[in-house]
């Protein structure tokens, strides 16, 4: 999967959101707040990416255990497809 | 007044103290004109939709964007664009639809009297995260009374209608006064009809160019207010004893909002100001730079972040929502007292201390 | 009515159209400041006129510092409206982009003391200056054996304390104990008293090669640490009075902080305010 373009990283504070633009913003009506593996894995996705492949650069970049951060990937990568964030 | 559920606000809340903990201009306001085809009595800014010389001063749209763009550069995320009637410009949409492309949280104040067909069209082409719409009063009377307008209530609804109809985001916002004030429930179920949430606010200023107003003679009883602040605080499930500025103020800031913290106005020709309510310091992004402007608005209001001695003194004061702009509109001070303001602080606080 | 010539930080201000600077109030303020020779050429003409009631400005509001003087756009220039706690304006001076003729009109109060002495001509030296290439720094100064230190700080943050405690001192000279200007020459840059003190009003015509710049701190202990140009760039900008009306301005006033930040070290000082200070700014002093 990939980010689409129609979210823009906004930094607040220096709280990282995304604004949608577009028709993504009547569908989202709000902003999605980034925490900092949110923002490292929006950063990873301007490229396709695979949720093993994620979940391995997680680990890498945070302490976490591998079963912890494929977790945290299918969460974070369900909420993207919900809003319309990400296409296959 | 809010219309958020509560995790959102609550984010909301966070990202502005965030901001204001670096000093970022993360929230603008754009005052597009202070041109209105309606003419409400207790206005604020209000001038007539045919007012040339307002028309001469007012920024073109081709400089607005490079005003904008000079702002998110500077750190601006959130957007609000009023008026006046933003929609009197007849060039409104060569802003419009580029600022929907870049990425900020936009945000649009309108009558929606003049939402025509085509301009509902335009809008759902571009939309915006929120458009918030005035409503003066329920009967077409009410309607009239407060705007002068014989047909403004048929329009402002059809207008809505063809919002709506666009599935655009809308909340519909009143300003109460002794004229509407009984049609607050009718007012609030033509907002439930159309399914969006409902905003009221009560507490009428003078004009911020301190020209005369009526504000004061149509401006809600004491009484009547805080009984209308009370019942909103239980719609939205809050404690009945809140109406103290929350956190209490504690120390001596006169300052209490993000404004010139965090936030930011540019009024019609492009000055930018603390807040809608008051119009310094004026810097203008265009000539000296958005940077400069804003470093010009933060030192003004780190300059004044003083209260003056009675307000310092007053121990009503965490129940005060007086702050330099309301003393510049009515006593053309930033630090004296409001006299209508300390009775309203005095009545809250006896309430709120009685009440619990 | 004659003219009078004035030097403030190596500026020539020639006064034409005054009663006299005793009439008018001016005699204390700017006596020391006034220039024996006659003025040279390039002196910035002040034309001053008594009038009945001060006209209104006739360009749009530039910038609004929330007291005593309000900036307007003009054709070729631009103009001050400067006002007390008095409902009417007090003072129009129009001034044009160079900062080198201006024609100023005042209403004279019953005291009879021109506002020249006050706000008046401190927007006068700030502006003509920061045209220039100089600054006004919210700051207290003295000489300290031909070596010029210049504390920098906000209301209360101890300028005036420092000129008291240094005052007495041998080879010292308190120049000014809240407006200090600087300029910068080719052979370095200098700092000089201004007319306009602070609480306890040192308001001295002495000028010193500028040595250490010092922003305050009141602390419970004493200690002095140098300040990197990164750092010290913000915190004298905010000691600075900006033109923030005119962009030019703006732009040069920044660049020139910009060289002074690298050219002139900086030091923050942490102190009670006691003697022992001395001796810490002076082993900082080159």
């Amino acid at each position: 999967m990939q980010r689409v373009d129609e979210f823009i990283l906004q930094d607040v504070g220096g709280e990282a959101i995304l604004v949608p633009i577009g028709q993504k913003v009547v569908d989202l009506n709000g902003l999605i707040a980034l925490n900092a593996t949110g923002l490292f894995l929006w950063e990873q996705l301007a490229q396709p990416r695979e949720v093993g492949e994620l979940a391995d650069l997680l680990c890498g970049e945070f302490e976490v255990e591998p079963a912890v951060a494929r977790n945290d990937v299918l969460a974070f990568t369900q909420r993207l497809r919900e809003i319309g964030a990400v296409i296959e | 007044m809010s219309p958020e559920p509560g995790a959102y606000r609550g984010v909301l809340d966070r990202l502005a103290r965030a901001a204001q903990a670096k000093g970022q201009p993360y929230n603008g306001t754009i005052e597009l004109t202070a041109r209105c085809n309606l003419a409400c009595r207790m206005c604020y800014v209000r001038l007539p939709a045919n007012d040339a010389a307002a028309r001469a001063a007012e920024l073109s749209a081709a400089q607005w964007l490079e005003v904008v763009a000079q702002a998110q550069a500077g750190g601006m995320v959130f957007l609000l664009i009023t008026g006046g009637e933003p929609l009197l410009r007849p060039d409104f949409f060569e802003l419009w639809a580029p600022l929907t492309r870049r990425g900020l949280m936009l945000t649009l104040y309108t009558n929606a009297t003049l939402v025509t067909e085509s301009v509902a069209e335009r809008l759902a082409a571009a939309p915006p995260s929120r458009i918030g719409v005035t409503l003066y009063g329920a009967t077409a009377a009410t309607y009239e009374a407060v705007t002068g307008q014989p047909d403004g209530l048929e329009r402002c609804l059809a207008g809505i209608e063809r919002l709506m109809r666009r599935g655009l985001p809308l909340v519909v916002r009143s300003t109460l006064s002794t004229y509407n004030v009984d049609e607050l429930e009718a007012m609030r179920a033509i907002a439930a009809d159309f399914g969006v949430p409902f905003q009221s606010s009560w507490y009428l200023t003078g004009r911020a160019d301190r020209q005369p107003s009526e504000a004061a003679a149509c401006r809600l009883s004491d009484s009547c207010g805080l009984d209308l602040e009370a019942e909103d605080r239980e719609r939205r499930g809050l404690p009945a004893a809140e109406g103290r500025r929350t956190p209490p103020p504690a120390n001596a800031e006169a300052f209490y909002c993000a404004a010139g913290q965090a936030s930011f106005v540019l009024d019609p020709s492009g000055a930018m100001h603390v807040c809608l309510d008051l119009r310094q310091p004026g810097a203008r992004p265009l000539e000296v730079g958005f940077e400069a402007a804003w470093a010009a608005t933060r030192a003004f209001v780190a300059a004044h972040n003083e209260l003056g001695a009675e307000c310092a003194a007053c121990d009503v004061r965490a129940w005060c929502g007086r702050c330099p702009a309301s003393s510049m509109i009515e006593t053309g001070t930033l630090t004296e007292p409001v006299p209508a303001l300390c009775e309203l602080a005095k009545l809250r606080a006896a309430r709120e201390t009685a009440g619990v | 009515m004659s003219d009078v010539a004035m030097d403030i930080a190596d500026l020539c201000f020639n006064l034409s159209g005054l009663p006299s600077l005793a009439q008018v109030g001016l005699a204390e303020r700017i006596g020391t400041f006034v220039r024996a020779q006659a003025p040279p050429d390039n002196a910035i003409q002040v034309r001053w006129r008594q009038v009945a009631a001060v006209p209104a400005p006739t360009g749009r509001l530039a910038f609004d510092p929330g007291q005593i003087w309000r900036m307007f756009g003009a054709p070729d220039g631009w103009e001050a409206e400067i006002r007390y706690s008095e409902a009417e304006p007090r003072a129009l001076m129009r001034i044009d982009d160079d900062w080198t003729t201006v024609e100023m009109l005042e209403v004279l109060d019953e005291r009879a003391s021109s506002l020249l002495g006050i706000g008046a001509g401190e927007l006068l030296l700030r502006g003509a200056l920061t045209r220039r290439g100089g600054l006004v720094l919210h700051s207290s100064g003295l000489d300290d054996h031909g070596r010029g230190v210049v504390f920098v700080g906000h209301s209360g943050a101890g300028k005036s304390t420092q000129l008291e405690i240094w005052q007495g001192e041998s080879g010292v000279i308190a120049m000014n104990d809240d407006r200090v200007a600087l300029r910068r020459w080719e052979a370095g840059w200098r700092c000089y008293g201004t007319p306009w003190g602070g609480t306890s009003d040192i308001a001295c015509n002495h000028a010193a090669p500028l040595s250490v710049l010092v922003v305050l701190e009141q602390a419970p202990e004493n200690e002095i640490a140098p300040l990197t140009p990164a750092v010290a760039a913000p915190l004298l900008l905010a000691r600075s009075f900006v033109p923030y009306w005119d962009g030019t301005l703006v732009r040069e006033m920044t660049a020139q902080l910009q060289r002074l930040v690298y050219e002139v070290p900086i030091y923050r000082l942490r102190c009670r305010a006691e003697r022992a200070v001395i001796d810490l700014v002076r082993s900082v002093l080159r």
